[in-house]
């Protein structure tokens, strides 16, 4: 009776520290800063911050915080406040978490988000009660049919990633001029695609399945493995028995995917790789090693100086290595996020949903108003046509061809700003 | 688990009034009365969507632990593959709505009776099976709805998902909130219904000694069987609503987390008290959603209730108003 | 099909069922003995892959040291929480053990996740290898690590069939799996070797997490497939069947790699579990499973 007793206060003891401790840290934050009088325009920002993805919520949540930092945390005479809106990488739960938001909150603008299936159920709120939503990374096609198929979808203002047929086309392109210029030779234009069993990895075969067969390939083997399996022999020896001179897919599962490429070098498979999204996790090279060269992946580097500088910096406040493609996009279209406010507040002179989507159907969705201090890509910009997607191509959204040296990524494609021709693996 | 069972006959026959039998068979207690009524009610209080959208999530959870421990509670066979079975409603609704392009009034039943079907066959699989065996069969049966649903690509479009109509066009949380309250009354009458028929013995019968109940003349089979396939059709039924309320599926919803999450519900309910889930529900969901700042912590906490409830107070909340109850009920007979 | 891929699958088959051995054989003995559904089983997993990344990768020590850390820490962990959690619970409610004993697991499942999570944060910790050799074995360039991970495995399970039948405390473990009362009788202390066989279970999934490091990384939702595969195992195998693991493990590691070669697109799940269900429906206590006590009530 006494052991009861004991142990079940002293449970809750902790448990109610624990509470309080949170809540009291919670708490303390709107001391600090006086809501006296100032206006504040609140801010959405939304991702998985708990669950499988957390990692990504995490890389968003910093990148927001160094971008807001920039500009102190004001834009004109309104003060940003983020509230964090977690999706859970679930839809049910992220309509419920957006919806507090909205009603609770009193949340005026809607920012980031990445699992594509939370994207359809609240894109219907943002749609109901008239908030802009800014640069979702969803990528399905649905989206797209969705936000043309009526106009109230106008305040999903654009999707932060393209539809992965306008980026999956770069390799298809890169690896047939590689043909053509007899750098590559195969005997027979067979190709495998793999991926986890998921929407992305699925999504994203049939978008480069459909334009590899417009280029004469021909699909031999289509592999799948749930998300968190990480012993891939058994796979990779059936697609090294399907002996197809190329492999392609992704996967967004940061533990498995370099564990596939080094076991794809040990069971001998000798295809060349299409690894989209290897490099996604910062930490991604001391998992995978040198089984990673030659691999070929499409990712944005931290080219400038400044980009440079925003992953030193990451990585000295937070303690862990950003991505370009989490940290670093979601830092760039947080800063045409802010761009955005500042015209509104340029043309309106203040900032409320109406405003901030008025300004953006005006200026952002024809494409007066564009981003170009982008640490990524050269410039950030919509067009009538690219709707809802951002402008894809050469000096738009674009993500390099690239080839892992030894844990460098080196353009290889488009032809303009690549580094060195593509380069076969030895044997 | 035989709590169920000791304290039925709580108060002496005499005392009755024939109302009160009448209400009482139909499982009219005064919590289910006035949980109703609040509910029929909530748009004169309730009138932030977010509370109403809260309301339906909880309704649906709540609905889905009855169902949970209509199974759990009374045959003692944990169906762990529960989510499985919603899922398959899900997608069974969805299917007859998007291909058929039927209205949610057909899809609904269709879900049901589909899901329904599948629980029979699931039931015959577990027959030969005893105690623990049944949940990991039911488990792999719910995974392999779980695998299906992502390799038939052509059906289902796999892991991409579907996209689902509302219910009815221009419908509103609120709509959605009384569709799913008839819905769980409905539900609720049926197998308390049941529960407290000849069927309803017999389950717990079969539940608490198997072998007794065969040597005393129920015929375990049948009762298996009935309850499997009655609750795996409640299941279907509600996913099927599911569906229409967030607008998309994806196999993800047949992950055995969510049947941790309506297990745990029916658990800290109060197994064997169908509505024990329900106010467990009511009770946790809104607690969890306000405290989601919390982030991380929220889940250590929501971790370490579990398992305090299940060292110190494994009857649950249903428990804990039998014993209230029951003090309460000493004191008025002593005065 | 040629030679070579067969021998491919072969060799594919049997490593992965070296793994899936020993992460079941810690489940089979914990539900043996304690009568417990083990839920948390993969998050001793992650905590051995934790521990041997920081061993190895932070402090420098050597790899083989870095698993005995592991090991050992795990080992603990299983102690404190048995101590912790299931003593209080076996003392406070004898009714209806098995469900609360299983949902109990589920909660501490869900807590020490997002106690990793908050303690490591979502960081992936791996290695690229903790030995830079290679075999080649038919055609395949096995990773020395795969191949140590197999000895390891098998070493373990060796050591600890020898445990369970030379020395009078793996006798008096076996005698309570097998009689709890009985084993009472006889002066058995049974607290004691409840907590030594949880403590001995989660060091099993520790020594696993820790020797597959470089093929998963350690981070707080890691535990979730290699559960989920020992589930299978367990199952396949008979629950509580600790020998029965050893063999049910290469059973689905073979299983699984021919299906993934033979169906693949998503479909090898599909097969895995019918086999699972129908096994359950001709052999329902499984392929080894005896007179295993009779759970549930």
């Amino acid at each position: 009776m006494k052991i009861r007793w004991f142990l079940f206060v002293s449970i809750l003891a902790v448990l109610l520290c624990g509470v309080v401790a949170c809540t009291g840290q919670e708490a303390a934050q709107p001391t600090q800063a006086p809501a006296a009088e100032t206006k504040t325009l609140i801010v959405g920002l939304m991702a998985p911050f708990t669950g499988p993805s957390a990692r990504v919520g995490e890389e968003f949540k910093y990148s927001a915080m160094m971008a807001f930092d920039q500009i102190n945390w004001t834009v004109g005479d309104t003060r940003i406040e983020l509230v964090y809106i977690d999706g859970e990488s679930d839809p049910e739960k992220a309509t419920r978490a957006y919806e507090a938001a909205i009603t609770r909150d009193k949340m005026d603008v809607g920012l980031l988000n990445w699992d594509a299936s939370d994207v359809i159920p609240v894109m219907e709120l943002s749609a109901k009660y008239k908030i802009p939503h800014f640069f979702a990374m969803g990528t399905s096609e649905d989206i797209d049919a969705m936000w043309l198929s009526d106009a109230k979808y106008s305040y999903w203002m654009g999707k932060g990633w393209p539809t992965p047929s306008k980026l999956t086309i770069n390799y298809v392109n890169a690896l047939e001029d590689a043909l053509q210029r007899g750098l590559w030779s195969v005997p027979e234009k067979n190709v495998v695609l793999y991926g986890n069993d998921d929407e992305w990895s699925r999504g994203f075969s049939k978008a480069i399945g459909v334009q590899l067969q417009a280029a004469g390939w021909k699909i031999v083997g289509e592999e799948y493995v749930p998300v968190g399996e990480t012993d891939f022999y058994p796979m990779l020896t059936k697609i090294k028995s399907l002996n197809a001179p190329l492999m392609a897919g992704t996967m967004d599962d940061a533990a498995g995917f370099p564990a596939m490429i080094k076991q794809a070098r040990e069971v001998g498979v000798t295809s060349l790789i299409v690894a989209d999204g290897l490099g996604w996790v910062g930490e991604w090279y001391d998992m995978a090693g040198a089984a990673s060269d030659y691999v070929i992946d499409q990712i944005p580097g931290w080219a400038t100086a400044d980009a440079v500088a925003f992953k030193d910096a990451f990585e000295a406040r937070w303690g862990i290595e950003p991505s370009p493609s989490s940290a670093g996009l979601a830092y760039d279209e947080v800063g045409f996020f802010i761009r955005v406010l500042q015209q509104t507040f340029e043309d309106h002179g203040a900032l409320t949903s109406e405003t901030i989507h008025e300004t953006a159907m005006a200026k952002m969705f024809t494409g007066e108003l564009t981003y170009t201090d982008g640490i990524l890509m050269s410039e950030y910009a919509f067009s009538q046509e690219s709707l809802p997607d951002m402008v894809v191509g050469k000096g738009y959204f674009v993500f390099p061809v690239i080839q892992y040296l030894e844990g460098a990524g080196i353009t290889i494609w488009p032809d303009e700003i690549k580094e060195q021709d593509l380069q076969l693996p030895p044997g | 688990m035989e709590s169920g069972l000791q304290h039925r006959p709580r108060t002496p026959p005499r005392r009755r009034s024939l109302l009160r039998a009448w209400l009482s068979a139909w499982g009219l207690s005064p919590v289910f009365v006035v949980g109703v009524a609040l509910l029929a009610l909530a748009p004169l209080w309730a009138r932030d969507a977010y509370l109403q959208r809260l309301l339906v999530v909880s309704l649906y959870f709540g609905a889905l632990a009855m169902t949970f421990d209509f199974t759990g509670g009374f045959i003692n066979a944990v169906n762990f593959g529960f989510a499985g079975f919603v899922g398959l409603g899900a997608y069974v609704a969805t299917l007859v709505v998007r291909n058929a392009e039927l209205s949610a009034w057909v899809g609904l039943p269709a879900a049901a009776l589909a899901t329904g079907l599948v629980g029979f066959l699931t039931g015959l699989l577990t027959l030969p099976l005893r105690g623990i065996y049944v949940s990991l069969m039911s488990w792999f049966v719910g995974m392999t709805l779980m695998a299906l649903a992502g390799a038939l690509k052509d059906v289902t479009r796999g892991a991409r998902g579907l996209v689902v109509p509302p219910m009815a066009e221009g419908i509103t949380t609120l709509g959605y909130l009384y569709v799913l309250l008839v819905m769980a009354v409905a539900l609720y009458l049926l197998l308390h219904r049941i529960i407290r028929s000849r069927a309803g013995l017999a389950f717990r019968a079969v539940g608490q000694n198997f072998d007794a109940a065969c040597a005393s003349g129920v015929d375990p089979t049948r009762y298996k069987l009935l309850n499997f396939t009655l609750s795996c059709a409640c299941a279907g039924f509600l996913g099927g609503f599911y569906a229409h309320f967030v607008g998309i599926v994806t196999p993800a919803i047949m992950d055995t987390s969510y049947t941790m999450e309506v297990m745990t519900l029916s658990f800290i309910g109060g197994s064997g008290s169908l509505l024990g889930g329900v106010v467990a529900s009511f009770l946790l969901i809104p607690i969890f959603d306000s405290l989601k700042y919390l982030m991380e912590y929220r889940l250590i906490i929501y971790g370490l209730m579990l398992i305090l409830v299940m060292i110190f107070y494994p009857a649950g909340l249903y428990g804990l108003y039998q014993t209230a109850a029951q003090a309460l009920r000493q004191r008025f007979q002593r005065r | 099909m040629d030679l070579l891929t067969l021998q491919g699958l072969l060799m594919t088959g049997l490593l992965r069922g070296g793994l899936y051995a020993l992460m079941a054989v810690g489940l089979a003995l914990v539900f043996g003995v304690m009568n417990i559904c083990h839920f948390a089983h993969g998050e001793y997993y992650v905590l051995g892959a934790y521990a041997a990344f920081f061993a190895h990768v932070t402090w420098g020590l050597h790899p083989a040291i870095a698993i005995l850390v592991a090991a050992v820490l795990s080992f603990l962990a299983g102690a404190v929480s048995e101590k912790l959690l299931f003593y209080p619970l076996r003392k406070l409610n004898q009714s209806g053990w098995v469900m609360n004993a299983f949902l109990l697991t589920a909660g501490l499942s869900v807590v020490l996740q997002s106690t990793y999570r908050l303690a490591f944060g979502t960081k992936y910790r791996g290695i690229t290898q903790y030995w830079n050799a290679s075999v080649t074995l038919f055609g395949m360039t096995v990773a020395a690590d795969r191949l140590v991970a197999f000895g390891i495995a098998l070493v373990t399970i060796s050591g600890l069939w020898l445990f369970l039948q030379k020395t009078p405390t793996g006798r008096a473990i076996r005698a309570v799996s097998q009689d709890e009362r009985g084993a009472m009788l006889m002066g058995i202390d049974l607290d004691r070797i409840q907590t030594l066989t949880f403590a001995l279970g989660s060091m099993l999934a520790g020594i696993g997490g820790a020797s597959l490091l470089s093929l998963s990384p350690a981070y707080p939702y890691a535990g979730s497939k290699p559960l989920i595969s020992s589930w299978f195992v367990v199952t396949i195998a008979g629950l509580g069947n600790i020998y029965g693991a050893v063999v049910g493990g290469f059973i689905v590691g073979l299983f699984e790699s021919v299906s993934y070669f033979a169906l693949g697109q998503g479909w090898q799940e599909v097969a895995s579990l019918l086999l699972l269900m129908l096994l359950l429906l001709f052999k329902p206590t499984g392929l080894f499973g005896t007179n295993i006590k009779t759970v549930w009530e």
